[in-house]
């Protein structure tokens, strides 16, 4: 027996107010509620004041005056915040010079990165050639070389080329990163070739294909290489430290940050403000891009 | 069972007899999957109930309501083996190993999966992993299986192969039974009851070839039957309706327009010499197709399509030349030519009047 | 000439150009130093005198019996026994918490991804100030629960455990993003699959999600042990390798070797070398072996 039901015209969707998007519509065994809040928040606040607790201080700390910093039970709020110590930090350092400097590096790493890692990546993944196979097998293969290996050859390397106390041993060996290869010749493999084949056969050259068809497809991991790179090489320690003896204005921001703490023992509050000047960069870049870091990092992990 | 639960957009009563195999169909975004996942407790349900026996389980969590789900793409746990994944529900209720060890025996036995115990979901085949999520719920031996389109995700002849081998199983094991999909032909031929639902609203319940002999409005009858039913504008005037130029015999119909729906197989060729309704179908494709003919052409007569899109409303685009498309199906020999006038007839009872505002079928 | 110019239009020359740049770089700031350190681990060498005397395999004995050298490694086998198990157990923890929406969501992912962004400097600063015995900030707080004052870095007995600690901080966001991604990436629809089998939430957890996030866990272990053992930054500027030269880990003694007492009179360029390459072979052989372990244990989804 059938039975008819229903009008023709649907009513509009009711949505159901009670979930909040994305939550899982499982019914669960009811449980009472003893907080009117959910649960996890007691572990995961705690763990934000954690993780953001030595920033958080040394912003405070950056603001306090030297007899401030000199206290104990420490000083939690400065009276008057001492917006100076910023200039003061500047004035009695070479910081203007160390932040140059990093940022010259770092800029001319990430762009060089972004234009041969590309060039070289697409002929990695799209481009039969002789010997491809073999070249990308060697060239994975120094990822696996930890960098206590290279270090002191490399500075020898360095040294022959006469770069030594220069900024051109920051950047030279940097031009390109096997890593920036490897991330773009995995993500050019996925865009779909249809696209390449139907410029080939409409007679674009290799070049122009790789610039008008996919690098404009490619602009998230492009961002997320030149983000990470810029990430890698703002915060370099190492490598300065070991090729950069004595000329000292060509120290980048973390050597100076070093040396800084060594030379001015107790001055918390001017270091605290070099710190977080130094760091500002990275944070306002992490705070605009986040979504590129997080795939980056991600995306290193998904690929097993 | 009882359920009586609200699809996310609108009212849904139905009940199912115990051991009955009910099949909700409909196009895609007509709720029947949330349905479905409703009475196993996925989603929750904002105003009715879901009850189970004579168990009201709103607000009892899916492992306590004694169901078991073949879910579309499967859900193995890829790491575990056939032999574990079959298992995996009757261990996490303690149930003692021998027993658990029996009842995988059986099924995978009943299922041709004995010389698989050993793989893992990864090495099988389209086919096999069906037949483990289908040994999975058949394991845990519930009081209700919900189907979510299982068969979906397999090639067109694995598929017909397998509707067979869970009518057989239905048969068998007599599990009251929920099945969900969105293909019409596998409602039909599987389907004890079928209900039709479209965009969150009951359109109809019952028996797949009432359903499809009495379709309740104009959705249904296009939605059920494929190729869909031709559907022409006619008028009705003292109890006759005239559809074009041609009279039909056809009374209580209410003055004013209505639908009139004729399936494929419900138009009959004829000469020339016939006396009653024929309409001239000025011929445009001819499908043969093996064991029949279909024959695609126009008649003159007002249009009026079916949607079976929800967005479109009961009717689409209304033929702007004053001819209306139909399908004719015939006897594989059969075979006018393109352009020619093939003249038909509707075979007796194969006329069904749809209200045109309504969509609702006018009854005899 | 017909050919020369079919190749010069080929795909063949077109590879090439467009490779060329990066594998000079790469082969002359990446290979040939591999090469050649392992060429210098076998001489006496030094970096500003271009003394270069072969001496076999006297740098690798010479391990052996350096007492600086084992203090060395006893160190960074300790630092990575500590560090490696508690940041991915913390990772995986903090990153099942952070996979839900609730209120604030947002601002707790940020506070856990914000360290990764910090440079091993700005961290070292910001935790010697912290943990400064006199004036610093831990003390203070946990003095009010009534902890006694800790020297951390100046102590020889805490100073390890206060890198561990710091590294924690600073890695802890790198390794949560990537489980949380994999923990996002677990499908839906097995979760929903256990429920119905009747798994509690506890046995889902460890069941169906638990093996699934295998690779992720994989990756991490071998990625923070290899971090790990060539533990370097925080060393050099955080501790100098003290108290007592109770941090002394084997990059940092590497570098001393080579680049503050090799820079003098004495030619231990070489040595150093040795000693980078015995590091490296530790990690290589680890590395493998966590690979082949994980194969046996991991199962990558169809």
């Amino acid at each position: 027996m059938s039975s008819t039901i229903a009008p023709a015209r649907a009513r509009p969707a009711r949505l159901d107010p009670s979930l909040l998007p994305g939550e899982t519509g499982m019914v669960e065994r009811p449980r009472r509620r003893f907080l009117p809040f959910d649960p996890w928040h007691l572990f995961l606040a705690p763990l934000a004041v954690v993780m953001l607790l030595p920033l958080v201080w040394m912003v405070v700390t950056s603001l306090l005056t030297e007899a401030q910093t000199h206290h104990f039970p420490p000083v939690l709020w400065p009276g008057t915040p001492q917006f100076d110590n910023y200039l003061e930090a500047i004035r009695r350092s070479a910081f203007g010079t160390w932040f140059w400097n990093t940022m010259v590096v770092t800029v001319a790493i990430v762009i060089s990165n972004l234009v041969l890692c590309t060039l070289a990546a697409y002929a990695f993944a799209r481009v039969r050639f002789l010997g491809r196979g073999f070249v990308y097998f060697v060239l994975l293969a120094t990822l696996m070389v930890p960098l206590q290996i290279v270090l002191i050859p490399t500075f020898l390397i360095v040294k022959e080329l006469g770069l030594i106390d220069t900024l051109g041993a920051l950047i030279v060996p940097n031009l390109a990163s096997v890593f920036g290869i490897f991330m773009l010749t995995q993500f050019f493999r996925t865009l779909p070739i249809e696209l390449e084949e139907a410029a080939r056969i409409d007679g674009a050259s290799r070049l122009s294909i790789l610039l008008r068809i996919v690098v404009p497809l490619s602009l998230p991991a492009l961002a997320t290489l030149a983000v990470i790179q810029f990430m890698w090489t703002w915060n370099d320690f190492l490598w300065p430290l070991v090729t950069i003896l004595t000329n000292q204005d060509a120290f980048t921001l973390q050597l100076g940050l070093a040396t800084f703490q060594g030379a001015h023992q107790t001055t918390w509050h001017l270091l605290a403000a070099a710190n977080i000047m130094s760091m500002l960069p990275m944070l306002v870049l992490f705070l605009l891009a986040q979504r590129y870091f997080v795939r980056g990092i991600a995306t290193q992990g998904l690929k097993g | 069972m009882y359920p009586g639960p609200v699809v996310a957009v609108d009212d849904l009563s139905l009940e199912v007899g115990e051991g009955e195999f009910l099949i909700l169909v409909g196009p895609s975004g007509c709720g029947k999957s949330t349905a479905l996942r409703m009475v196993a407790g996925l989603e929750h349900v904002s105003h009715g109930t879901i009850s189970i026996g004579d168990r009201v389980v709103n607000d009892v969590p899916p492992k306590d309501r004694d169901i078991a789900m073949v879910f579309q793409n499967y859900a193995l746990y890829p790491h575990m083996t056939v032999e574990k994944n079959l298992g995996f529900g009757l261990r996490r209720r303690r149930m003692p190993r021998d027993d658990v060890r029996a009842r995988v025996d059986d099924v995978s036995r009943m299922l041709g999966l004995d010389e698989l115990l050993r793989r893992r979901p990864g090495q099988l085949s389209g086919g096999q992993r069906q037949r483990v999520a289908m040994g999975r719920a058949l394991v845990r031996e519930p009081e209700v299986f919900l189907l979510d389109e299982p068969l979906s995700n397999l090639d067109a002849k694995l598929r017909v192969q397998m509707r067979s081998e869970l009518k057989r199983l239905h048969d068998r094991i007599g599990v009251t039974t929920i099945y969900v999909t969105h293909d019409q032909v596998e409602a039909i031929t599987l389907g004890e009851r079928i209900a039709v639902l479209s965009q969150g609203v009951l359109q109809q319940v019952g028996p797949p070839q009432d359903v499809y002999d009495h379709p309740a409005n104009v959705f249904v009858a296009g939605f059920i039957g494929s190729p869909p039913m031709n559907l022409l504008t006619g008028v009705a005037v003292d109890g006759h309706v005239t559809v074009g130029e041609v009279e039909l015999e056809r009374t209580g119909a209410p003055d004013g327009e209505v639908l009139v729906g004729i399936r494929p197989e419900g138009l009959r060729p004829v000469g020339a010499e016939h006396r009653g309704p024929v309409f001239e179908v000025c011929v445009d494709v001819v499908e043969p197709l093996g064991d029949e003919v279909l024959v695609h052409g126009s008649v003159a007569a007002p249009d009026a399509v079916a949607a079976t899109e929800p967005e479109e409303g009961i009717l689409a685009a209304e033929s702007e030349s004053g001819r209306a498309s139909v399908i004719v199906r015939l006897p594989p020999e059969d075979r006018p030519a393109t352009g020619s006038l093939l003249r038909v007839t509707p075979l007796p009872n194969a006329l069904r009047l749809f209200d045109p505002a309504s969509g609702r079928a006018i009854p005899n | 000439m017909d050919r020369f110019r079919r190749f010069l239009v080929s795909d063949h020359a077109a590879g090439w150009a467009f490779i060329l740049p990066s594998v000079i770089l790469i082969v002359v700031f990446g290979l040939i130093p591999i090469v050649w350190g392992l060429v210098l681990s076998f001489q006496k060498a030094g970096l500003i005198s271009p003394e270069r005397e072969w001496v076999g395999f006297e740098n690798y004995t010479r391990i052996v019996s350096d007492p600086k050298a084992r203090q060395a490694a006893v160190n960074t086998i300790t630092y990575t026994v500590l560090f490696v198990p508690t940041s991915i157990m913390a990772a995986l923890f903090v990153a099942h918490a952070l996979n839900r929406k609730i209120a604030f969501i947002r601002f707790y992912r940020l506070a856990v991804f914000i360290p990764v962004v910090t440079s091993t400097i700005a961290t070292g600063i910001m935790f010697l100030w912290l943990f400064d015995k006199n004036f610093g900030l831990a003390n203070w707080l946990l003095g009010k629960i009534g902890l006694g004052p800790f020297g951390f870095f100046e102590d020889p007995d805490q100073a390890m455990i206060a890198l561990v600690l710091m590294t924690i901080w600073g890695w802890l966001g790198f390794d949560t993003i990537i489980y949380l991604a994999a923990l996002q990436g677990v499908p839906h629809e097995l979760i929903e699959a256990a429920a119905i089998d009747g798994a509690s939430r506890w046995s889902t957890f460890w069941r169906v999600t638990w093996p699934m996030l295998g690779p992720a866990t994989l990756l991490l272990v071998v990625w923070s042990t290899i971090s790990a053992l060539q533990l370097f930054d925080e060393v050099f500027f955080v501790t100098k390798g003290g108290p007592l030269g109770r941090t002394s880990v084997l990059v940092f003694y590497v570098y001393r070797l080579a680049f503050e007492q090799g820079l003098g009179a004495l030619s231990l360029a070489g040595y150093a070398a040795a000693i980078a390459y015995v590091l490296f072979l530790v990690i290589l052989v680890l590395t493998l072996a966590q690979f082949w372990l994980g194969r046996r244990v991991v199962h990558y989804q169809s």
